[in-house]
């Protein structure tokens, strides 16, 4: 089966004036349809760059793209000219950010804002919209094709709009509806209350589930999830979660979850990669990540964690601090901190990530370290 | 018996209420009003900006339209002013007494009427008059009415300066707005943003004054030159106004989720990006018709706006300043008129941007000063 998003060897540079910051070096991982996969890391260490890469909504003129290829559903966006980008989020990627406040406009009302999003679904359902639906129809619209007389056919026809035209797709009382609908699916209870109301004036978590219900509206194949938790506190961050939980079961979309916080990676996501300067040091399904890590920085990473019940002794911490990305280390980005550090990890090229050696791991479980199989006799 | 007609009222109230409530025009309307209501009891100066403009506005609108609309209904101009602007009027001494008198005591009324108009007789008092019953803030050195002369200067006034201002926002407005959205680093946009800021920068070097002279001095004197010299200096504000607001905003996190939901560029640009640009430019906007209506009275007191026989209430101040001392009257008329113009229009704006900001209409009960949106930018580098 075709992967839902395959990201190979992307690499994206920033130019400032203190010189080339290369804030992603070969990432590369795959992801299918209904998994979640989470991307775990330090601040700083590339996965908002890559959340926002994958929708293309880096401000292109600072960061350029300078390798690598990102295929949604079998079509690379990046050969995408950028103004067929809108036809693609929304409908296709879907994305939710950090700090709820700021990403819903203050000037309109909840409802305005919801409807917003509902509307543009329903415009591109049915065709009005000349950027059409790409993610939902999944048609390669990067390369010039016929579609085959199967897929014309097993296409359904468009139903005929009726007198009004595309006003009876967007009519008010359609959209409140709808609106109303998807409130009700991020378990708001009494959504006619919130409509009239302005961002300001509702609390964090009310505000984040509203992200989750435009976000949603959509009705996306991959959902973006860019720290959705971590301007929230402790309760109203498990609330959510757990909102989230429920809603990959009831909705089939994807998400692509960033967080520092790896708790809640443990939670949430079925397979995890774990970032650090720019590169994906480590992938594989959760559980086994977690429990054996194949990677020095995974390890010092899950060894950092408090934990209550040791409540003596020091909190063990990584010696030094994340590099420069302007001044990267040469061969591997980890070596000056690493503990397992030989010759060899000084040499360029770093390590590639790729399967261990040692027997044990199925489902592809990758490292990006020369030595990884002396990573589970580490303290 | 008094019992019931009470519940009997609340019940109508309340059905009243249901039904607005449901009606979504209705409720619309309703809800801004009450908020326009909240935000005046809470703040006595922007109610009294706001009825003087009102009332400046119906005043001008009366004093312009009346004449030609009882030309059109009544075969004759109707005026509400007491006296016509040019209207000489004789004091005792004349052929027909009674019927002067009686057309004084029937104008001295603010209530639409037929003029008059024009000069009555070749005799005219040419003396200065003080407020009387008949005239109530005089007359000039002409015998014109004083109250009627500021009056029929009101609509000349305010649409100069709401005109300018507004083809200054909305020409300086959108080539703003061009500047800003589209200026990224290493682009054709951000070139074209430089060609623009430049070419307001040129402008904005004259004074407007200086500019009016020169024009005035190769066009020609008279109404259309002055105001466009104002023009010329006075569009460029609106261009860094609104410039930096659109920079400001791009940037917002706001609008990068509007385009992760699949909102088209433009779409954003005049729903999002506009819509926040609204508070400061409207506020800018009537502070700036009161600055444009004092440049304007300025150029016409100096002499190169207004013909001087226009009314205008600069051209009445250097016409009157000579007889400041004995009669004060008519200079103190056209110069507290500029000044509760141009009081009663910044005022209003103030008012405005708190009414506009829906963060601060909570703080308005409190009558606090209202923030500017915050400006926290977050993009990928946050983590």
């Amino acid at each position: 089966m075709e992967p839902l998003l395959r990201v190979s060897h992307l690499t994206l540079d920033y130019e400032t004036k203190g010189g080339r910051v290369r804030a992603l070096r070969d990432v590369s991982f795959t992801m299918h349809e209904g998994r979640v996969l989470g991307i775990v890391g330090e601040t700083g260490c590339g996965k908002s760059t890559l959340g926002h890469a994958i929708a293309r909504l880096v401000p292109e003129p600072p960061a350029r793209v300078h390798a690598g290829r990102i295929e949604f559903r079998g079509n690379d966006l990046l050969k995408l000219p950028k103004w067929k980008m809108p036809a693609i989020r929304g409908t296709g990627i879907g994305m939710i950010f950090q700090e709820p406040i700021n990403s819903l406009n203050p000037a309109y009302r909840i409802y305005d804002q919801v409807a917003e999003a509902v509307r543009i679904r329903r415009l591109r359902e049915a065709g009005k919209n000349p950027t059409a639906t790409f993610g939902q129809e999944g048609f390669d619209y990067s390369r010039p094709r016929m579609p085959t007389t199967s897929e014309i056919l097993s296409k359904p026809l468009r139903p005929s709009l009726g007198r009004r035209g595309v006003a009876s797709l967007v009519s008010s009382k359609e959209l409140r509806k709808e609106v109303l609908d998807f409130l009700r699916l991020v378990r708001i209870n009494d959504p006619e209350t919130i409509l009239d109301l302005y961002p300001h004036e509702l609390s964090g978590g009310m505000r984040q589930r509203i992200m989750i219900a435009i976000a949603l509206s959509g009705r996306p194949s991959l959902l973006i999830a860019d720290e959705p938790t971590s301007a929230l506190d402790v309760t109203i961050q498990a609330q959510v979660l757990t909102l989230m939980k429920e809603l990959m079961d009831e909705v089939r979309t994807s998400i692509l979850f960033i967080s520092h916080d790896l708790a809640v990676i443990a939670e949430m996501t079925d397979d995890v990669g774990v970032m650090y300067a720019g590169r994906i040091v480590e992938f594989g399904p959760v559980a086994e990540v977690f429990e054996s890590p194949r990677h020095p920085y995974t390890k010092a990473l899950l060894r950092s964690i408090p934990n209550r019940r040791k409540a003596e002794g020091a909190l063990p911490s990584l010696p030094g601090s994340v590099p420069n990305l302007l001044r990267l280390p040469t061969g591997c980005v980890f070596h000056p901190r690493c503990p397992l550090v030989r010759e060899a990890c000084k040499e360029p090229p770093g390590p590639e990530l790729v399967m261990g050696t040692d027997t044990g791991s199925v489902g592809g479980h990758l490292a990006a370290c020369y030595f990884s199989n002396e990573v589970k006799a580490l303290p | 018996m008094a019992e019931d007609g009470r519940k009997g009222i609340s019940r109508f109230v309340a059905a009243v209420r249901n039904a607005v409530a449901r009606h979504p025009i209705l409720s619309w309307l309703v809800r801004r009003a009450v908020s326009i209501i909240r935000v005046m009891r809470a703040n006595p100066l922007t109610l009294a900006g706001f009825v003087v403009v009102v009332v400046m506005a119906i005043a001008a609108i009366l004093v312009a339209g009346l004449p030609p609309l009882g030309q059109l209904l009544f075969g004759r101009p109707a005026s509400i002013l007491p006296f016509g602007p040019s209207d000489l009027y004789l004091d005792n001494a004349f052929a027909d007494p009674d019927i002067v008198r009686k057309l004084r005591i029937a104008s001295s009324t603010l209530l639409p009427r037929f003029s008059a108009g024009g000069i009555v007789s070749g005799l005219t008092r040419e003396e200065i008059m003080s407020p009387s019953t008949y005239h109530i803030l005089g007359t000039d050195n002409l015998g014109r009415d004083t109250l009627s002369r500021v009056l029929a200067a009101l609509p000349l006034d305010l649409v100069i300066g709401s005109g300018i201002a507004g083809i200054s926002l909305v020409v300086g407005g959108g080539l703003g707005l061009v500047a800003g959205y589209w200026d990224r680093p290493r682009s054709i946009g951000g070139v074209i943003s430089v060609i623009i800021m430049r070419f307001a920068d040129i402008f904005l070097a004259f004074p407007s004054l200086v500019l009016a002279l020169a024009i005035a001095a190769s066009l020609g004197r008279g109404t259309l030159s002055s105001v466009l010299a104002i023009l010329a200096t006075w569009w460029p504000y609106y261009v860094r106004l609104v410039r930096g607001e659109v920079l400001t905003i791009k940037h917002q996190p706001y609008v990068m989720a509007a385009r992760a939901a699949g909102v088209s560029e433009l779409r954003i640009l005049f729903r999002h990006v506009v819509r926040n640009l609204l508070e400061p430019l409207i506020v800018y906007y009537s502070l700036d018709i009161g600055t444009v209506i004092i440049v304007f009275s300025t150029i016409s007191y100096i002499g190169v706006g207004a013909p001087p026989s226009t009314a205008e209430w600069g051209n009445m101040t250097e016409s009157y300043k000579a007889f400041l001392p004995l009669h004060p009257w008519p200079v103190l008329a056209a110069g507290l008129a500029i000044f509760l113009a141009a009081l009663a229009f910044s005022l209003l704006g103030d008012g405005l941007r708190d009414f506009l900001d829906p963060r601060s209409r909570r703080a308005l009960t409190q009558a606090a000063a209202p923030s500017t949106v915050p400006a926290v930018a977050t993009g990928p580098g946050g983590g």
